[in-house]
C-alpha cells in the first residue's frame, strides 16, 4: 500500500501545519488533563495526574476496571481521560507487537499488525473507551479494498481552499502505482502551472485546471477533492447529512469521483433526506410503527453491507460508521 | 592533529581557529549540476562550513560493492565545497537517520538476526520510524562491527586524500544521535549475546530483566552499563575510523534532543577523544527545554555545539515554523551554544524548509540567518563568556533509579518526558520515591534560580573540573542516593572553600544503592535545602540570591519575572552581547536594567534601543528570544 521508499517532495510548511491543525480534534492540541492508574493484579499501586505527577493512591477510590467504574473515577479525579493499565501490560504488548513485525512489510501492514496487537491486548483500559474504536483490520483486506477503490495508476488529490483569503489552506497529491502509494506531494509540485491564487479565484470553476496539471505531470486523477475550509468544520461538527448539504452547495466538489464513491455520496444524500423526512413523519406515527420502520431501515443497511455491492464489504467493518464516531471528538471539543 | 575542536570552534594546524557556522547539504539528493549554485548561496549567507551525511545504504549496491558516481560522487562534492571556499564536516554513520528508509543501514544488515539488538524477552528491538519500521542493530555485535569496518574503509578511500590541509575536510562525526535508538526503558536492550559479554566484563552477575526493590545494586549497575555501552560503542567506531587512516581529523558526536539527566556527554566525549554536542529541534514553546540543553552543553563541554539546529523539518512530526526555529537558535545561543550546524541548509525530499533550494534561491529563513551570522562575527561571539556564580549539578544516580523502578517497565522517557506527567517528568512513574523527589527538587532549584535571575551553570557530574573559576556555590539536590565520586568531589570543593548546598536529605547510599557508611558525613560547611522550600519557591530564590553574594544589578529585568536576560562579556569584562528571552506564552514588555549611555542594537533587525532612566524597553512576542549588540556601555 505504501512504497518502501516513497518520493515525498514539494512540501509546503504552511500546508503541513494546517493539515496537523485540521487532523487534531480541538482541545487535544492544547492538552487535556488525564490520569494514569497502574495496577498490579488488579490492585492500584501507582497513580499519576497530568501536570501534578504521582498522587497518593490511598486517596483514590479505585473499584475496578468496568466501564462505569472508570467513568465515575474519571469524574472523581477531575480529568478528561483515564488510563488504567497493569504493570506488565505495556511490556507484554510491546513484545506482541515486536514479535509480529516484519522488515519486508510496508508501513500500513506493519501498522495494522501493531493495531491488532493493541486490540487483542489485555490489562489496558481507558475512559473514554478508545480501544473499542479499533476495528478488526486485516492487511490483505485493506490492500484489496485499496486496489478496488483507487485505480492504478492514478493520483488522488485533496485541496482545502481558504476562500476568504484566496489561498490553498492545505493540499496533498498522492500517486498510486503497482498497488502502492509511490509519491506524495503538495501543491508546489503544480505551482508553476496553476498558482494558488488562480485556483482560489474561483475554485468551483478552476479546479479542473489542477486536475489537468496533475494528469500531465503525475498521473490521471481518479479522486479529486476540493473543499472549502468552512465546509470541513461544518461536516465534522454538523448534523449527519451535512456532507450532502455541502455537496449540493458546491462547497465540496469531488470530481472525478469513481462510481463507488458517487454511489456512496448519492446514497448518503438520499439517506439524509429520508432521515429528515422520516423524523418529520415519525412524529405522527404511533411508537410501534416507528420502531418497525427503524428496524426495516437497519436491516436494509445490513444487507447492503453484507452484499458484495458495498465498497467496503471486504474490510469487515464500516469506515463510515467509524468516521461518524470520530466526528464526536471534533464536536465535543467545540 | 591537523584539526581538533577547541573552546571556540575548530583549530587548524596552522593556528587558525574557525567558528563553526555550518549548514547541512545532502549531495546525493540534489542534481549534481546544482551543487555549485547552492554552495555559493550558502557562502553568501555567511556560512563557513558545510556538513553532510555519507549514507551507507545509498552508496552500497551489494555487500562489499559501492557506488560513488553521478549524484553519489563524493569526491566531486568535496571538490565543489573547496571550490566554493567552504570547509567540510562529514558524517559517515553508520546510523544516519536523514529520514532515509532504515536510517541509512542497508537492508541486508537489518535482515541478519546475528546483528540485531535484543530486548529482555529476546526479540529484536524495533524503531517505529517512518517511512517503515525496522529492527535496530546491536553495536556490540561482532558481525555488525565487521560490516561497519568495511563501510568505513570504502568511505575512507574516497576522502583520505581530501583531509585538511590537503582538502576542505576538517571534522568527522562519529555515528549519530546514539541513545539506544530512544528505547531507554531499563530492559529494552541490549541483550544480544555480544552485548551480554560486554556486560559480564562490566559486572559478573546475570543481567537483570525486571525490577525488584531488593535488587537495586544490580539494577543500577545495569543502568550504568547502558551508559558504558554507548561510550564503548562510540569508542570502537572511533577506532575504526582511525584504523582506516582518518584519525587525524577532529571528531564529534551529536546527542539527540534530550533532557540532560539522560545523557552522559562527558564519557561519550572521552570515548571518541573529541567533543559531544546536542541537536536542537523544538517549537518556540519549548523555550525552557532548549535553554536547559544549551546551559548543560555550555557548562559541561569545552565547545558547546549543536550539530543540528532545525531549519525546516520532517513531515511526520508537528510542524516547526520559521518563527519557532528562529527562537530555538537564539535560545540555544543565549544558553551558551557557540557552534552550530543548520539542518537543512539546502532543501530536499522528505523535508520542508531549508535555507536555500537546490537552485540556490534563498528562503525567508536566510533573511534572518545572514544578519545573525554577521552579528556573531562582529562581536566574536565564540570568544565571549557568561559569568555564572552558581552551579547546579546534573547527576545520574537517582535518574538511573527512576529508570530501574519505573512502574511501567517498557515506558521510555523519550516519550514520557513529553506528555506532562508532572514536575519530575519520567521520574513521576518511579516506584522508588527518592528518585521522584530528586527530579522534583532539581526542577524546583532551577525555577528558583530563574526567579532570582541568577545566572547558573548546569554542569554534568562528570564535568566538575570545568566549573568556572569564579563559582561561588555548587548545588546538588540529594535524597537517598549520590554518586560516590561526585560526593568525594563535593567534599573536596567544600574543603577548598566553595559553598556546597545539598539536600533536603543527607544521602545515605551511593549510585549503586550501597550504604555510604562512614562516607555519609556532610561536606564541610554544606547547607541543606529546606523541605519547606518545595512549597515556597520565592523563599528559595531569596536564599539563593543571598548565596550568590554581591552581583551587578545591570542586565537583569526584576520587573519581568518571565524574562531571562543573558549578557556575554569579552576578555576585558566589557558587555558585548545581550539575549533577552520570553518564557511565557504572552507578549512581554521587558524592562532591562542598563546604564543611560547604553545602546542596544538588535542583531537581526537592526532596531536600536537606548537606555532611558536606567532602563531599556524590549518588546517580546510569546516565547521570543532577541539578541542585541551592546555599545556605549561601560561596566
Amino acid at each position: 500500500m505504501l512504497n518502501h521508499d516513497p518520493d515525498i517532495r514539494f512540501l509546503d510548511t504552511r500546508h503541513l501545519h494546517n493539515w496537523w491543525s485540521l487532523a487534531l480534534p480541538p482541545g487535544l492540541a492544547e492538552g487535556r488533563r488525564y490520569a494514569i492508574l497502574i495496577l498490579e493484579k488488579g490492585k492500584l499501586v501507582h497513580a499519576i495526574r497530568s501536570g501534578e505527577g504521582a498522587i497518593d493512591v490511598s486517596g483514590i477510590g479505585f473499584a475496578g476496571t468496568g466501564r462505569s467504574k472508570l467513568l465515575a473515577l474519571r469524574n472523581e479525579l477531575g480529568v478528561e481521560g483515564l488510563l488504567a493499565i497493569e504493570r506488565d501490560a505495556l511490556a507484554t504488548l510491546l513484545e506482541s507487537m515486536e514479535a509480529g513485525l516484519r522488515l519486508h512489510e510496508d508501513l500500513p501492514r506493519q501498522g495494522i499488525g501493531l493495531w491488532q496487537a493493541l486490540r487483542k491486548s489485555e490489562g489496558i483500559y481507558s475512559q473514554p473507551a478508545l480501544l473499542d474504536l479499533i476495528p478488526p483490520l486485516r492487511a490483505d483486506a485493506l490492500q484489496k479494498t485499496f486496489n478496488l477503490l483507487v485505480p492504478d495508476p492514478s493520483c488522488v488529490l485533496v485541496y482545502v481552499v481558504d476562500e476568504p483569503n484566496a489561498r490553498v489552506h492545505c493540499s496533498v497529491l498522492a500517486v498510486k502505482r503497482k498497488g502502492s502509494i509511490e509519491a506524495a506531494y503538495m501543491h508546489p509540485v503544480l505551482a508553476d502551472q496553476v498558482s494558488e491564487r488562480e485556483l482560489c479565484r474561483d475554485f468551483r470553476q478552476n479546479y479542473d485546471r489542477i486536475n489537468r496539471a496533475a494528469e500531465s505531470r503525475l498521473a490521471r486523477p481518479s479522486i479529486s477533492v476540493f473543499i472549502e475550509l468552512g465546509a470541513v468544520e461544518r461536516i465534522l461538527t454538523g448534523p449527519a447529512d451535512q456532507l450532502a448539504t455541502e455537496i449540493k452547495a458546491r462547497n465540496l466538489i469531488i470530481d472525478p469521483a469513481p462510481a463507488w464513491l458517487q454511489g456512496l455520496l448519492g446514497g448518503a444524500a438520499v439517506a439524509a433526506i429520508a432521515q429528515r423526512n422520516a423524523r418529520r413523519v415519525a412524529r405522527f406515527l404511533p411508537e410501534g410503527a416507528r420502531k418497525m420502520a427503524g428496524e426495516l431501515a437497519g436491516a436494509a443497511q445490513d444487507r447492503l453491507k453484507d452484499s458484495a455491492a458495498h465498497p467496503f464489504a471486504l474490510l469487515g467493518f464500516d469506515p463510515i460508521e467509524l468516521l461518524h464516531t470520530l466526528r464526536g471528538f471534533y464536536s465535543a471539543g467545540r | 592533529m591537523p584539526t581538533r575542536f577547541s573552546a571556540q570552534g575548530i583549530l587548524l594546524e596552522d593556528g587558525k581557529e574557525l567558528a563553526v557556522h555550518s549548514a547541512e547539504f545532502h549531495y546525493w539528493r540534489s542534481d549534481r549540476k546544482t551543487w555549485r549554485a547552492a554552495l555559493t548561496a550558502l557562502k553568501n549567507i555567511g556560512l563557513t562550513m558545510i556538513s553532510s551525511y555519507v549514507p551507507w545504504s545509498v552508496h552500497e549496491t551489494g555487500a562489499g560493492n559501492y557506488d560513488f558516481k553521478g549524484p553519489r560522487d563524493l569526491k566531486a562534492f568535496i571538490d565543489e565545497v573547496e571550490g566554493a571556499g567552504l570547509y567540510l564536516l562529514l558524517r559517515p554513520g553508520p546510523h544516519i537517520n536523514a529520514e532515509l528508509t532504515h536510517f541509512g543501514f542497508p537492508e541486508r544488515i537489518l535482515s541478519d538476526s546475528a546483528m540485531l539488538a535484543r530486548n529482555a524477552r529476546g526479540t529484536p528491538v524495533w524503531l517505529p520510524a517512518p517511512p517503515k519500521f525496522f529492527p535496530v542493530p546491536s553495536y556490540a555485535s561482532g558481525a555488525f562491527q565487521a560490516q561497519v569496518h568495511d563501510w568505513f574503509a570504502a568511505f575512507a578511500n574516497q576522502v583520505q586524500s581530501r583531509m585538511y590541509p590537503d582538502g576542505p575536510l576538517i571534522a568527522l562525526q562519529v555515528d549519530n544521535e546514539m541513545q539506544m535508538f530512544w528505547r531507554l526503558a531499563a530492559f529494552d536492550g541490549d541483550y544480544h549475546p555480544d552485548a551480554l559479554k560486554w556486560w559480564r566484563e562490566f559486572d559478573d552477575r546475570p543481567a537483570p530483566t525486571e525490577y525488584r526493590s531488593d535488587d537495586m545494586d544490580r539494577l543500577l549497575s545495569w543502568l550504568r552499563f547502558k551508559e558504558h555501552y554507548v561510550a564503548r560503542s562510540l569508542g570502537w567506531l572511533k577506532d575504526a575510523l582511525v584504523d582506516t587512516g582518518l584519525g587525524d581529523l577532529a571528531r564529534y558526536h551529536n546527542l539527540p534532543p534530550s533532557r540532560p539527566g539522560l545523557c552522559n556527554a562527558p564519557d561519550s566525549a572521552l570515548a571518541i577523544d573529541g567533543t559531544v554536542g546536542m541537536d536542537m529541534y523544538d517549537l518556540a514553546s519549548g523555550y525552557r527545554r532548549v535553554r536547559e540543553r544549551a546551559l548543560y552543553l555550555s557548562s559541561s563541554m569545552e565547545l558547546p555545539f549543536a550539530p543540528e539546529v532545525g531549519i525546516g523539518g520532517p513531515p511526520w512530526f508537528p510542524v516547526m515554523r520559521e518563527g519557532d526555529q528562529r527562537n530555538v537558535l537564539l535560545g540555544a545561543l543565549a544558553g551558551g551554544v557557540r557552534a552550530f550546524n543548520l539542518y537543512m541548509g539546502v532543501g530536499r525530499e522528505r523535508w520542508y524548509g531549508g535555507l536555500v533550494d537546490e537552485a540556490g534561491e534563498t528562503s525567508p529563513s536566510a533573511e534572518w540567518i545572514a544578519p545573525l551570522l554577521a552579528t556573531l562575527r562582529r562581536c566574536k561571539f565564540a570568544t565571549l563568556r557568561r559569568s555564572a556564580p552558581i552551579a547546579l549539578v546534573v547527576s545520574r544516580a537517582e535518574e538511573r533509579a527512576a529508570l530501574a523502578s519505573c512502574a511501567l517497565p517498557a515506558a521510555t522517557p523519550c516519550i514520557t518526558d513529553l506528555i506532562n506527567l508532572g514536575p519530575g517528568g519520567h521520574a513521576e512513574l518511579a516506584l522508588d520515591k527518592s528518585c521522584r523527589e530528586h527530579a522534583r527538587w532539581t526542577k524546583l532549584v532551577q525555577q528558583a534560580l530563574d526567579l532570582a535571575e541568577l545566572p547558573y551553570q548546569l554542569i554534568d557530574e562528570n564535568s566538575l573540573h570545568m566549573l568556572q573559576p569564579d563559582t561561588r556555590a555548587i548545588l546538588l539536590p540529594t535524597l537517598r542516593r549520590v554518586d560516590g565520586a561526585v560526593w568525594a568531589a563535593l567534599h573536596a570543593l567544600a574543603a577548598s572553600g566553595m559553598q556546597v548546598i545539598i539536600g533536603p536529605d543527607l544521602p545515605t547510599h551511593d549510585e549503586l544503592d550501597r550504604p555510604l557508611g562512614s562516607d555519609s558525613e556532610r561536606p564541610r560547611g554544606a547547607g541543606l535545602l529546606a523541605r519547606e522550600s518545595m512549597a515556597d519557591v520565592h523563599a528559595l530564590a531569596a536564599d539563593l540570591l543571598d548565596l550568590a553574594g554581591e552581583l551587578s544589578d545591570l542586565w537583569i529585568s526584576p520587573e519581568s519575572p518571565d524574562a531571562h536576560c543573558t549578557v556575554y562579556v569579552d576578555g576585558d569584562d566589557t558587555p558585548r552581547l545581550l539575549f533577552v528571552g520570553n518564557q511565557s506564552p504572552s507578549p512581554q514588555l521587558v524592562l532591562v536594567n542598563v546604564l543611560d549611555t547604553c545602546l542596544l542594537e538588535d542583531g537581526i533587525t537592526g532596531e536600536k534601543i537606548r537606555g532611558e532612566g536606567g532602563l531599556a524597553y524590549v518588546t517580546l512576542a510569546r516565547h521570543q528570544v532577541r539578541v542585541f549588540l551592546i555599545s556605549g556601555e561601560r561596566h
